[in-house]
């Protein structure tokens, strides 16, 4: 995979999610695109494609809708961060660990969304957090997921011979 | 130097990290200030933004016209009735319009400072709205070049929206009512002489309290905007949904619904002082 297209992917997301994507929402939860292929670029490509395009479009995301610039950056780098490293651990031909690091980092993205607000602002319920997460985690995952089957599996010509 | 080279990627990775905290802890000194590139590269966004947004728009309404057509009828049903209804109103209120005329010319020949200033309107479309699922924060389609300034107040077709958080040539960002600490002034509108404050309470509505403690305020009275401080007076905020005596600090504490629904607004009014 190449900068750029990951760039256009990114581009993509961020537009799609700001602005078809909210028709789609339910409960008022709209997936997170963004979010989505950080752990998606991650998880399954080498080079650092999700880190680089989470930092910059997380800036770009805050500098659109965000009160205080840079904390969704921060969160996309922590998460890519954490998934550069727990890529090793996990074996990444298989559907579950997919979910497991999509699970996990949604997850993750929300607590440290909260917590950098929280230091800011002080003024955002716990509760209200978590209400929005179930909903988030299924919406990420359903899309993470249809990636690995859709696009994910056919970039290797012959899977197997992967190791060899 | 030798560690940094021995070390380019931990180097890298602090040196990142580093640079987002002091970019976090920058913009919280100086909130709502764009710097130039912002503001150019958020002009760009927004041309993009507006016309998917459009098509966004079309094809959701196109389905769900398709899907609800007997919720459609039965809302146009009551639309109707609700045009009747205004209608009358109209009629009533030209009568205390000429009232209020007559007491202006007489306030005005006894020479009273009133608060009497008047406002523009502008009528814009949202182009964007915040994907984090927490926050009411979104875009529209005007700015400075329709007159558009920070602080301008945003009311939707039901009530009072929020203010505007910052500003661009043809965008400005809107923050809702729910997301600000900040405080608000309201009254009841059964008896305008009751009068109290309130402000976000974090988890996605309002929580204010009355300033007479022994305000008679019960649950389903509208609350409206009481013209002190930045918001002008009468915009309707939302509805009282209880109310708890604080024995602690002896205030009436109110836990208040917006009458805005804030995850599917479309149009917006942008009130602009003279």
């Amino acid at each position: 995979m190449k900068y750029w297209h990951s760039f256009l992917l990114f581009l993509g997301a961020f537009l799609l999610q700001s602005t078809v994507l909210n028709h789609l929402s339910f409960f008022g939860v709209t997936p997170n695109l963004v979010l989505s292929l950080v752990i998606v670029l991650t998880f399954l490509y080498d080079g650092y494609h999700g880190v680089v395009g989470g930092i910059f479009f997380g800036l770009i995301q805050d500098l659109c809708f965000g009160e205080i610039l840079g904390i969704a950056s921060f969160g996309y780098f922590i998460i890519g961060l954490s998934i550069l490293y727990v890529k090793n651990l996990l074996y990444q031909d298989n559907v579950l660990s997919m979910l497991f690091v999509t699970i996990s980092s949604t997850l993750s993205f929300h607590l440290i969304y909260w917590a950098v607000f929280f230091i800011f602002k002080g003024h955002y319920h716990f509760l209200f957090m978590a209400k929005t997460l179930p909903i988030s985690i299924i919406y990420n995952s359903i899309f993470t997921i249809s990636y690995y089957l859709i696009i994910g599996k056919r970039l290797e010509k012959n899977p197997k011979d992967r190791y060899v | 130097m030798k560690w940094f080279r021995e070390h380019t990627r931990l180097a890298t990775v602090i040196g990142v990290f580093l640079s987002l905290i002091i970019i976090i802890a920058v913009s919280f000194v100086n909130k709502g200030n764009n710097s130039w590139l912002g503001r150019k590269l958020e002009g760009g966004i927004t041309q993009v933004q507006e016309p998917l947004s459009d098509a966004g728009n079309g094809v959701s309404n196109g389905f769900s016209g398709i899907f609800r057509f007997r919720s459609v009828l039965k809302e146009n049903e009551k639309l109707k009735a609700e045009i009747s209804k205004l209608n009358q109103q109209i009629i009533k209120n030209r009568l205390s319009e000429l009232e209020l005329q007559e007491l202006r010319e007489l306030s005005s020949s006894l020479n009273y400072v009133g608060g009497d200033r008047s406002y523009n309107h502008i009528t814009a479309d949202v182009i964007a709205l915040d994907g984090s699922n927490w926050f009411n924060l979104f875009t529209i389609n005007a700015g400075t070049k329709d007159g558009v300034k920070k602080d301008s107040i945003v009311v939707g077709g039901d009530g009072l929206i929020g203010r505007v958080l910052e500003v661009g040539n043809d965008w400005a960002k809107i923050i809702s009512l729910i997301d600000e600490n900040s405080n608000v002034s309201f009254q009841v509108s059964r008896n305008l002489q009751l009068l109290g404050i309130l402000s976000g309470d974090g988890k996605g509505s309002l929580k204010g309290y009355m300033l007479d403690p022994e305000a008679s305020v019960g649950e389903g009275d509208m609350l409206l905007t009481s013209g002190i401080g930045i918001y002008p007076q009468g915009i309707p905020i939302g509805k009282v949904s209880s109310v708890t005596l604080d024995t602690d600090s002896l205030l009436k504490t109110l836990t208040i619904e917006p009458v805005v629904y804030f995850k599917n607004i479309q149009k917006v009014t942008v009130i602009i002082p003279d």
